[in-house]
């Protein structure tokens, strides 16, 4: 009998902050804030059952009753935390790529703003799960630096070079 | 009925191991919320960690028993019911195991009665015999291995043991108590090795190498040549192969190469003897004469056209010995040769045969020098220089940087008085001396890392027996080291066992290096060599794997031009042909191009004398290609029971090709029809003018085509394998995919497959020498055998 493949899609929630919100003008003061606005965790109305009745709704809307027959059908949540607002979807392989982009044209889940991005794609859930490991260790150790002086400098270094430009002569061939 | 409750729990395991947990949010906070970092920190801990544990209860949800957590290449067959098998780490698991499943328990042994024990007992009786005559100095002679029973070979075994505990000790033939002796035929041929009693009627017909039984659980092997050697080890090797010697090293047992030592006291004709079989003409170089390079190219009996195969060959005039090494097919002509000059020669001049008394061990790949060097370990009070060399090569990564000819001898300690492989000391930092000044002195053949005692002991029956003086036996060191503390790594080896070996390491290819000790210290030091990490042993078709990596061809599959080559080309065409006569009629394909018709151009192998006859019939007939397809095939005139042939059209040159070897009716041999093309001789040099002549049929069926030998890479994709027909591009512009018919077929590829180091399909093949005269740019076109599709590819002489 052949094999019937899988593909595993691990993804996230993201939040950035819009213009009328309160993080928005601390949000490009260090890494640490910017990743913290950005991983925040899921309210409650976000759960496995709501997402896959979303995702099911996307593509019934973006690709007809053909997309939700086949690739529809053959979703489900294999893991979803609203802690970390991570998760991982299986669906066949031949219908993945329908699941992602409806995952990316996904922009409210139960009245709450959502931007989902897929991170990883595997044939096994254990190369996802060891990917996500991966990833959050990664996190981990830049939350952990220090960065806020980072900008400060970068802004600084940019003002003396500003005043240099003062002396420049004129192009001649601008003309 | 089987119980329920069993499958139940296995489904829930099952279920459970795939659920993954995820870190419950509190209840109250139903908005989404920006974490500190010390919560985030906590949150992504958790997940990671459920993450693993999923992994985990997926592993063994499913039963596994202790040996499935081994890799692949520590699973031995029987480790599931022979807990001894196992690594003893594990073995306590393993028994637990056991005693829980009534399968694991094996079944009680059968004790044996009557006459069944009685054999046993004598057969031990013998074997102990042949121990205690090993222990008092002796060796069984013919009649304990003739065809006599078993109770008159242990009184042949007892009266030879009496007469040796009465005589003393330097008429003995033994100088140890392991058996190992000097088997050397001084001007004849060396009698065959007999081995350990228990085996011997194994090794009747094929020698066993000295590693024969360490081998045997691990390798496949095969007879050839007169001995049994080791094929492929058992596990599927291939890109672990390809990857080891990129980077680490591969071992080899190479005693089935057989050596020859011809010692000539004069040195005229010593020098003359060289000049004969190598392929200097008139001078031959100081540093081969004096014996710091060994010479690693074509073997010449007699004159420049009469090329056997490749050989290595180490001079040293200083001791007046010659050592050739070569091929064990090449081994007959080659010493007959040798034989008949030697005997001709005025000064005291002798040929030794040393097939069964020196071995080697090959190792190939990057890291060969620093890996045997942790195994190796000089003699210090010898002479510097080569200690200082041998230290420089065992520090460096980069086996590039030495010459092909590189040889350094010395001597060395027993390896089994070492543990652990342990690393040589790094040379002396020292301003003087670098690497660079090591490259560069070798390079111009003047650094002596030659140590002549090692040498003289080697190359002489007397130095070869007295280094097998006092040689420890497995049990007696093992006495040793229980002596001294179990943290220690070695035994003080100048009390314990003063032998000392002589081994002569020379490089041989573009990464391959050859080691030479006497026959019965390769084990020791073969073992000791395979405990170091960075070694994987190999066979002979790793050596075919790494020689087709680096695009080079192979003896014998390469070299259809020589006899052994020829031979291994027929033999595979047998095989074939029977493997293909073997299948039912419905599920044969002659609509396939070969297969239509096979006695015309044999679709089981390489078929050169079909490709020589075209050529030369074409050049028969004086008619060319485009006049020849263009007439319509004559009809056969018989004349007096002698059929006639008009050559007129491509018909019939195909045909007339098919009965050629009935017409010659000389007694000689036909030679081989393909020949490697060499400038000087007058044929071959007209052939690639294309000014060439043949005046009848049987000079047709006389003459060998010249050829080349190339290597092929696919352009794109597509595969090549064994066998694949090759044919020119054209002469215009472009490449032009040639008509699909035998009679345009340029040459054959030898050896086609993957290759895994060039990411393509690769191959080494042989075309007609006169490339310049049918195609003007270096393309090739391949077609599969069978196949009806042509893969461009380009090519170049090796």
């Amino acid at each position: 009998m052949v094999r019937l493949k899988q593909r595993y899609i691990l993804f996230d929630i993201i939040y950035p902050p819009t213009a009328d919100s309160v993080e928005f003008s601390s949000f490009s003061t260090s890494h640490s804030n910017a990743l913290l606005t950005l991983h925040q965790t899921s309210p409650a109305s976000i759960s496995p059952k709501t997402l896959i009745q979303a995702i099911r709704r996307t593509i019934q809307d973006n690709y007809g009753d053909f997309g939700a027959g086949t690739a529809g059908l053959s979703v489900s949540i294999k893991y979803f935390s609203n802690k970390t607002s991570t998760g991982i979807i299986r669906c066949g392989r031949s219908s993945f790529q329908t699941v992602i982009s409806a995952l990316t044209l996904m922009d409210k889940i139960e009245s709450s703003n959502v931007l989902i991005r897929c991170i990883h794609v595997s044939g096994t859930i254990k190369k996802c799960e060891e990917y996500s490991i991966k990833r959050s260790r990664e996190l981990m150790r830049l939350l952990s630096k220090d960065t806020s002086t980072i900008k400060d400098s970068l802004v600084s270094s940019l003002q003396t070079e500003a005043g240099d430009f003062e002396n420049v002569e004129r192009d001649e061939d601008i003309e | 009925m089987p119980p329920k409750g069993n499958i139940n729990a296995k489904k829930a395991k099952l279920y459970n191991s795939r659920t993954i947990r995820t870190q419950l949010s509190d209840p109250s906070f139903t908005e989404k919320e920006k974490l500190n970092i010390a919560d985030f920190l906590r949150a992504r801990e958790f997940e990671i960690s459920s993450f693993e544990r999923s992994q985990l209860n997926t592993k063994y949800a499913s039963s596994t028993r202790v040996f499935q957590n081994l890799p692949r290449t520590m699973r031995r067959r029987t480790a599931s019911h022979n807990v001894k098998r196992i690594p003893s780490r594990l073995r306590s698991r393993a028994l637990r195991e056991m005693q829980n499943s009534t399968n694991g328990v094996p079944p009680k042994k059968k004790r044996s009665r009557g006459r069944q024990i009685y054999e046993l007992q004598v057969r031990r009786k013998l074997l102990k015999c042949s121990s205690l005559l090993k222990k008092v100095g002796g060796l069984p002679n013919d009649k304990v291995y003739g065809n006599s029973n078993i109770r008159s070979k242990i009184q042949e075994l007892t009266k030879q043991i009496k007469e040796l505990e009465s005589s003393d000790k330097e008429r003995k033939p033994l100088n140890n108590e392991v058996g190992s002796y000097d088997n050397t035929g001084i001007n004849a041929y060396a009698s065959r090795p007999r081995g350990n009693i228990k085996y011997y009627k194994r090794q009747k017909e094929n020698v066993w190498l000295p590693t024969h039984i360490w081998h045997a659980k691990r390798f496949h092997l095969i007879k050839q040549h007169g001995y049994q050697i080791p094929q492929s080890p058992t596990q599927k090797c291939f890109k672990s192969m390809n990857r080891q010697n990129k980077k680490g090293a591969v071992i080899f047992d190479t005693s089935y190469y057989d050596t020859i030592i011809v010692e000539i006291k004069g040195e005229e004709e010593y020098k003359s003897l060289l000049l004969n079989i190598t392929k200097y003409k008139k001078r031959l170089p100081d540093s081969f004469l004096n014996g710091t390079k060994t010479y690693n190219n074509w073997i010449y009996l007699g004159d420049e056209t009469n090329k056997v195969g490749k050989a290595m060959i180490y001079s040293n005039l200083s001791i007046n010995k010659i050592l050739v090494r070569v091929y064990p097919s090449l081994f007959l002509s080659v010493f007959e040769y040798l034989k008949s000059k030697v005997q001709n020669y005025f000064s005291e001049s002798n040929i030794y045969d040393c097939r069964y008394s020196l071995g080697s061990i090959d190792l190939c790949g990057p890291q060969a020098i620093p890996a045997i060097s942790k195994v190796l370990h000089i003699v210090k009070d010898q002479n510097p220089a080569s200690l200082k060399v041998w230290k420089f090569l065992a520090s460096s990564n980069d086996s590039g940087i030495v010459p092909v000819g590189t040889t350094i001898a010395f001597e060395i300690w027993d390896p089994r008085l070492w543990k652990k492989p342990t690393r040589v000391p790094p040379p002396q930092m020292n301003t003087e001396f670098t690497i660079n000044d090591l490259v560069v002195s070798l390079n111009e053949g003047n650094c002596d890392g030659i140590n002549k005692t090692s040498i003289e002991h080697l190359l002489s029956s007397e130095g070869r027996t007295a280094s097998y003086k006092d040689q420890l036996s497995i049990k007696a060191i093992s006495k040793e080291f229980n002596k001294v503390s179990p943290l220690t790594n070695s035994i003080q080896h100048k009390e314990v066992a003063p032998s000392r070996i002589p081994v002569l390491v020379s490089k041989i290819g573009q990464n391959k290096w050859t080691i030479i000790v006497p026959w019965y210290w390769v084990l020791p030091i073969w073992i000791s060599a395979v405990h170091v990490r960075q070694v994987l042993p190999g066979g002979l078709k790793q050596l075919h794997q790494f020689n087709f990596e680096s695009l080079n061809p192979t003896f014998p599959h390469d070299f259809p031009f020589l006899a052994d080559g020829w031979f291994a080309n027929e033999a595979l065409g047998k095989l074939n042909e029977a493997k293909y006569s073997k299948l039912k009629k419905s599920s044969v394909n002659t609509a396939r191009p070969d297969f239509e018709d096979p006695d015309l151009f044999s679709p089981f192998n390489c078929d050169w004398t079909a490709i020589r006859n075209f050529v030369f019939l074409r050049k028969l007939s004086k008619k060319s290609v485009e006049d020849l397809a263009k007439n319509e095939p004559t009809y056969v005139r018989h004349i007096e029971e002698t059929v006639h042939r008009e050559l007129n059209s491509l018909h019939d040159i195909k045909q007339q090709s098919k009965e050629i070897s009935n017409i010659y009716t000389g007694t000689t041999p036909l030679p081989i029809p393909i020949a490697l093309y060499n400038k000087n001789i007058e044929f071959h040099a007209a052939f690639v003018a294309g000014s060439y002549e043949i005046e009848n049929l049987v000079a047709v069926a006389n003459k060998q085509l010249p050829v080349i030998q190339i290597a092929i890479e696919l352009v794109n994709k597509g595969t090549i394998s064994d066998g694949a027909r090759l044919y020119f591009a054209g002469t215009g512009a472009e490449p032009i995919p040639p008509k699909l018919d035998h009679f345009y077929t340029a040459g054959f590829a030898t050896s086609g497959a993957y290759n895994l180091s060039e990411g393509h399909a690769t191959a080494i093949g042989l075309i007609r020498a006169d490339v310049k005269l049918q195609s003007n740019h270096n393309f090739l076109f391949i077609r599969n055998i069978g196949k009806t599709t042509f893969h461009l590819a380009k090519f170049h002489e090796i």
